[in-house]
């Protein structure tokens, strides 16, 4: 009993408005709400009333999507592509990921070189720091720039962020492995690197598989987006379709991302599943030696398939074509052209601040309709202690319907947000905010969802037994564990957001994506230099104020 | 065999945790490291097996001062001291096999080890030791699915993989239960006897000391306290060793 009333306790504090709390939440509400008000600018025109026919006519076409068999067979030849994109994308990740993340720990240098592990390890880090930052659109515009309209820009463009992020996930991971049977090795005169081989990689080797699996959901996504601006598959397709007005076939090919997203998602929640079923019953790992190599087998044959079927050409990797090239760009592209931000410092302001308001907004929207939806699409919250079929077919009903709306918000990539936007709005920060907010309130949703089911019952019973209402148990046992956790999640995805506003500005959504659309496409690569300096500063700012913010989080929850 | 010459160790300026320490240990000899615990034993075996050096004073193993060799000449006089720890110090996620054979890993070149991780050699040579510790049939298990008392034996096969000359066990049954801890300094005690090697072991537990082993040393808040067979120790020796940790 007693212990319960401590656990209350401390829920309580952790949400508590105490002064630094509250400071910190009317802060956000108060920077939300400028933002908004600022996106739309009363003197302009933003609402374009002449778009609405076509909008209505894309909406119209769902009803009669193109079924025809030339159509299907193009939409799977497509499907396909867009996966085998993002195998290849996910596998050569992961293998950067590995080899920069073990060149990225300390305790990697620590058996190569103690006296300098700090600092060779931070370096490291601090690089990898660049191709993270930037989205993976950009990489693949840029990747255009070197290859041409080739495969591989869809493989590179995948591989340079994902792998980045790979290897700081990886780095971490490696350190936080236990040193004692590392150092017990090295007494018994052990080299290092066999030290290291032994003792650290095999405590992170499931780590690191499941991870690399969970990335393969975020590489489909990727895939797609990246179709859009070249690379083929999918989003390809929809570029076509939606540039020539076939909304008929446009809804095919959505329908299809919308099945290989369900799939993504569906997987990848089977494998959380299984993981926490090895981590709970160890007799499961006796049996894995014998399926691994089935498991190893079919993956082989499936990466193997996708790099060649995919039909990159590598050898654009190693020629002196691709090399020259860049050097001519990095030659061009020095000193940046500040000019391109703005005639002044003021312009130049103006369009950095323009592209944070857009991702500010677009994480309001997408946090709030997050939340709701979270808590209308959770499968435990709505059921009571009565397990009555009947009663249960509703809130059962009502789960289905909120995570397929929510599916559909992130299968649909941004950039197709932003184009059906931009219909019936005039370009600017606000169909771009919109565009963003919708799908990362898909994202944010579903993660949030995941939360809400994976709350701790039993203060809730506790509650209810004392004979709670429905409401006072949502703000008493409910919100307080749940809020610490979505804060968090809006803050990370509020650093996606600000990388991805490039995306829909490369449609047109306005901020510096707009910038490096135009510099892109005039060849004026000072001006993309620049804009790109501009975008990593932002970013930067970004993920620093982010991180503050939930490391203040966290020390409240822990209070 | 191994020397100590007048070493002490000063973690921080509050004080030493070990201080004026010269004793030497003979080939073959089997020396129980006694005393309460924060006397310094651990302190004192990790300057045996190199992965700590003293702030005064030298450590000499077969012959060669530790902190005067470089580190690859190091290696090898570390490949001849096989260490047993409290908590195993083993790698979870590899099979027994796996662990046993990270005991050559001084050895073999580094091409070998990797391979050995995909497809294992040595796997008679780990059996024969596996049996010899008694648990020859589990080779093939993750070594998460042992017991304690199974780990520690997989630990000492580790140490027999790596046949060195000189064996430390750092309170290699505090982590037990009383009846598995004598059947593992039972076991260690005989196999090091069995192949001349040298032992020492810090002990938490008088009694097993006396039953096993010929020499104590023993340590007291940082000193040497006695250093005398074991035979000679007297019940007046042992009480004075632990007494004032009551009244701390």
């Amino acid at each position: 009993m007693f212990g319960l009333k401590t656990q209350k306790r401390s829920y309580l504090y952790s949400v508590n408005p105490n002064g630094k709390t509250l400071f910190w939440l009317v802060g956000l509400v108060v920077i939300v709400v400028v933002a908004i008000a600022l996106s739309i600018t009363p003197d302009q025109p933003w609402l374009n009333v002449g778009g609405f026919n076509q909008f209505w006519g894309f909406w119209v076409a769902a009803k009669t999507p193109d079924l025809s068999t030339s159509f299907l067979q193009l939409t799977t030849v497509s499907t396909l592509q867009t996966l085998a994109f993002a195998i290849c994308g996910t596998v050569t990740s992961l293998g950067l990921g590995f080899g920069f993340g073990v060149v990225a720990s300390e305790v990697w240098w620590q058996a190569i070189a103690p006296r300098w592990s700090w600092w060779l390890s931070r370096a490291v880090r601090t690089g990898l720091t660049v191709p993270r930052s930037l989205h993976e659109a950009l990489w693949g515009l840029l990747c255009v720039e070197l290859f041409g309209l080739d495969s591989l820009v869809g493989i590179v463009a995948i591989a340079i962020p994902f792998g980045a992020i790979a290897a700081k996930v990886f780095s971490e991971l490696m350190d936080e492995v236990p040193r004692h049977s590392f150092e017990a090795l090295r007494c018994g005169g052990a080299k290092p690197i066999a030290a290291f081989v032994y003792g650290i990689l095999p405590a992170v080797s499931g780590d690191l598989l499941s991870y690399g699996l969970y990335r393969f959901d975020c590489a489909i996504r990727s895939a797609a987006v990246l179709g859009i601006i070249g690379a083929g598959g999918l989003g390809y397709q929809i570029r076509l379709s939606l540039q020539s007005l076939r909304y008929e076939q446009l809804w095919t090919l959505l329908g299809a991302l919308f099945l290989l997203t369900a799939m993504g998602d569906f997987w990848s929640a089977a494998l959380t599943r299984r993981q926490t079923n090895v981590v709970s019953r160890s007799k499961f790992r006796s049996k894995i030696p014998f399926n691994s190599i089935g498991y190893g087998a079919i993956a082989a044959v499936v990466i193997t398939t996708s790099f060649i079927w995919v039909g990159a050409d590598y050898g654009k990797l190693l020629s002196p074509v691709t090399y020259s090239r860049l050097g001519n760009l990095l030659v061009a592209a020095w000193p940046p052209d500040w000019l391109t931000l703005g005639t002044a410092w003021q312009e130049a302001g103006e369009v950095m601040l323009d592209t944070m308001l857009m991702s500010v907004v677009a994480i309001a929207i997408a946090g709030l309709g997050g939340v709701c939806f979270a808590f209308l699409g959770s499968q435990k919250l709505g059921q009571n202690d009565t397990s009555n079929f009947a009663s249960s077919i509703l809130p059962r009903a009502r789960t289905i319907a909120v995570r397929g709306f929510l599916l559909v918000e992130r299968a649909v990539p941004e950039p197709v947000w932003a184009l059906l936007c931009l219909f019936v709005l005039f370009p600017g920060i606000l169909p771009g905010a919109i565009a963003l907010g919708i799908h990362n309130m898909g994202v944010l949703g579903r993660l949030m969802a995941e939360v809400v089911d994976n709350i701790d019952q039993r203060p809730i019973q506790a509650l209810r037994h004392t004979g709670a209402s429905a409401t006072a148990i949502f703000f008493y046992g409910v919100l307080p564990q749940t809020l610490p956790q979505f804060l968090g999640y809006i803050l990370y995805r509020w650093e996606v957001c600000l990388r991805a506003t490039i995306v829909v500005g490369l449609v047109g959504a306005g901020g510096l994506g707009r910038i490096i659309a135009e510099a892109l496409s005039s060849f004026h690569y000072a001006g993309l230099a620049s804009a790109l300096i501009a975008l990593f500063a932002l970013t930067l700012a970004a993920d620093t104020l982010s991180q503050v913010l939930r490391r203040h989080l966290q020390a409240n929850a822990a209070e | 065999m191994l020397e100590i010459r007048g070493a002490g160790q000063r973690f921080n300026e509050a004080g030493w945790a070990l201080r004026d320490i010269s004793l030497g240990v003979a080939p073959g000899e089997r020396v129980a490291l006694i005393g309460p615990s924060g006397a310094g034993k651990s302190t004192l075996l990790s300057w045996l097996n190199g992965s700590r050096f003293p702030t005064v004073g030298e450590i000499v193993v077969l012959g060669q001062s530790l902190h005067r060799l470089n580190t690859s000449r190091r290696r090898k006089v570390q490949r001849q001291i096989g260490t047993i720890y409290q908590q195993f110090h083993l790698i979870n996620n590899l099979s027994v096999l796996h662990n046993v054979n990270a005991g050559r890993l001084g050895y073999w070149p580094l091409w070998k080890s990797i391979l050995s991780l995909l497809v294992p050699v040595n796997v008679p040579h780990c059996r024969q030791l596996l049996d010899q510790v008694g648990i020859g049939e589990q080779i093939y298990k993750p070594l998460t699915q042992l017991s304690g008392g199974q780990q520690q034996r997989v630990a000492i096969a580790r140490v027999l993989m790596q046949n060195p000359q000189i064996v430390l066990a750092d309170e290699p049954v505090s982590s037990l239960d009383p009846e598995r801890s004598r059947a593992i300094v039972d076991l260690l005690t005989q196999l090091c006897s069995d192949r001349g090697k040298t032992l020492v072991a810090s002990l938490h537990t008088v009694d097993l000391a006396q039953k096993y082993f010929d020499r104590a040393i023993a340590l007291k808040n940082g000193r040497l306290l006695f250093d005398k067979p074991m035979a000679a120790v007297t019940s007046q020796d042992l009480s004075q060793l632990y007494e004032s940790q009551d009244q701390d």
